[in-house]
């Protein structure tokens, strides 16, 4: 994948995080009806996954947020060592991380919208 | 002339360690702003990415049920724990506007035009524009810090 | 053929620099250099500090060349024209990276002028170092004019160009390739591999160049896990240039033309 594709995709990831945090984080603390502790009791967090638009408003908020983190990640381990072998240990653990955050998030999400 | 010399004194050497490289620079002159909010941006996204690891499961507890989820708040609603999330809403804060900095610069005219190099120099990457995105990072980063101690102490 | 001779663009306001007052000029001024020879065995680095006769306009280059005169030979560093054209000279002064022809040492200000070797090059010898891998970097990005002769045939006479398309790239191409940005440059300092202000910003003076027609050559080199794209926007490059030529400028214009070639396709 060329420099400039993965660059690209995280300018979109970058802005979808823009939007999706400040709105998940509004949420969180003050758009809720009881307040920061009220948002945090069972009931209110499972309302959460089961209304169709915060439950994809928190699945973009995890693809974006694990991108472009993880693209970050990739880029500071990359500058520290040099060599094809570092190259490959390096995607091989940004890889593996997206799939064990993106697995268990979306899992998260499908299940509890589906019906815990 | 040997009464020119004054003084010899032990120096460091050339101290390389990957470690120390990571962040040596943000000490060494010049000391733009821009270099240390480069500093600040990199060690947020560290710990955001930490934070939002253990985040996505401490949220999966939610299909297991009422009781694994009230154990797990009743673990987490802790002074400490605030302190924590205090610093993930303020270093979002600082890491997204000087984001936002970083992409005006990147893609828009915010970062200037070639134009022809008269003395004394213009630096047009270092403008008026810029910076001034850089101090709104800097203020809402202060004004999430007490936004969030308001929040969290519940003052 | 009559070539029309267009006004150049109106001269920017100059800002005059406020320049401190004189104060009285003491009768010697103290020099701590750096000294250290890698390649001699037991060779400790060491700050030496020499006291030198001032003079009206001390530059930290006549200052250097005083100590070598006078008081040790085998002080060594690099020097040519000595009016900041050449770009020889790079040095820390007082920590940070500049010229040592163009700093005059009345308007340093201090007691002591701290003298060393520029960050993030290797040593060879006091305030001489390597700039193997700069100019290596610079080379990779193919810091020459490409033609296409298949397609638009040999080049048969003068490339005329217009005074608005010289100016698109004519603030990087003064660069004199002082290697101040580099030793600025925090990512360099993290990433030996990474290219650097200077070969970007020389990158795009040729991508700029409306004579140039090397885009495929040059994206290899710029559109690459340590190309263009690592720069992050700490701006010391452009802090420390001498010469106004604004690398960071220079890198963030190339990244757009790297993501608009990108987006149409090639």
């Amino acid at each position: 994948m060329r420099e400039s594709t993965l660059q690209l995709v995280n300018y979109v990831m970058v802005l979808a995080l823009l939007v999706t945090l400040a709105l998940h984080l509004a949420m969180q603390a003050f758009l809720g009806v009881s307040g920061y502790e009220g948002a945090l009791s069972y009931s209110t967090a499972l309302a959460r996954y089961r209304e169709p638009l915060s439950a994809s408003l928190l699945a973009i908020l995890l693809v974006a947020a694990t991108y472009h983190g993880l693209f970050g990640l990739r880029n500071i381990l990359l500058e520290m060592r040099s060599g094809p072998r570092w190259d490959r240990f390096v995607t091989g653990t940004v890889l593996g991380l997206a799939v064990v955050m993106l697995g268990w998030g979306l899992r998260t999400i499908v299940v509890a919208f589906g019906g815990a | 002339m040997p009464d020119s010399i004054v003084s010899v004194e032990a120096a460091r050497g050339r101290v390389e360690g990957v470690a120390k490289r990571q962040f040596r620079w943000a000490f060494q002159p010049p000391m733009n702003l821009e270099k240390l909010a480069l500093l600040v941006q990199r060690v947020s996204g560290l710990g955001l990415l930490v934070y939002l690891f253990f985040h996505i499961f401490v949220t999966g507890t939610i299909t297991s049920g009422p009781a694994a989820w009230d154990g797990l708040m009743g673990m987490l609603l802790n002074p400490l724990a605030h302190v924590g999330e205090l610093l993930v809403v303020v270093g979002a804060t600082f890491h997204g506007i000087n984001g936002v900095r970083v992409l005006l610069l990147e893609l828009t005219a915010l970062v200037g035009h070639p134009i022809r190099p008269d003395y004394p120099y213009r630096v047009q990457s270092l403008g008026k524009g810029e910076r001034s995105i850089l101090y709104t990072a800097m203020i809402m980063a202060g004004l999430a810090l007490i936004a969030g101690i308001v929040i969290l102490w519940g003052l | 053929m009559v070539v029309e001779i267009q006004e150049p663009a109106p001269r920017q306001k100059v800002h005059h620099v406020a320049v401190p007052r004189q104060a009285r000029r003491g009768m010697t001024v103290l020099l701590k250099v750096y000294r250290h020879n890698p390649s001699a065995a037991g060779d400790k680095p060491r700050m030496v500090t020499y006291r030198v006769p001032n003079t009206k306009g001390l530059t930290v280059l006549d200052a250097l060349l005083w100590v070598k005169e006078h008081v040790d030979p085998g002080l060594a560093f690099r020097y040519s024209c000595r009016m900041g054209i050449c770009g020889s000279c790079g040095m820390l002064i007082n920590g940070k990276p500049a010229l040592g022809c163009e700093t005059q040492i009345a308007e340093l200000g201090t007691d002591v002028v701290e003298v060393g070797p520029l960050t993030n090059y290797p040593v060879i010898r006091d305030v001489a170092t390597d700039f193997t891998d700069f100019f290596s970097h610079h080379r990779t990005v193919r810091p020459y004019l490409i033609r296409q002769e298949e397609a638009t045939g040999p080049v048969r006479r003068e490339l005329l160009q217009t005074e608005e398309e010289k100016l698109a790239y004519y603030q990087f191409a003064m660069c004199i390739m002082c290697g101040l940005c580099d030793a600025a440059c925090p990512v360099v300092a993290m990433d030996r591999e990474y290219l650097g202000p200077q070969a970007l910003a020389q990158a795009y003076r040729f991508l700029a160049d409306s004579r140039d027609q090397g885009w495929e050559e040059r994206m290899e080199a710029v559109d690459a896990p340590h190309g263009c794209f690592r720069c992050e926007l700490a701006g010391s490059c452009s802090a420390v240039c001498p010469k106004g030529v604004d690398p960071d400028l220079g890198t963030q214009l190339l990244k757009r033309a790297v993501l608009r070639g990108r987006l149409k396709g090639t």
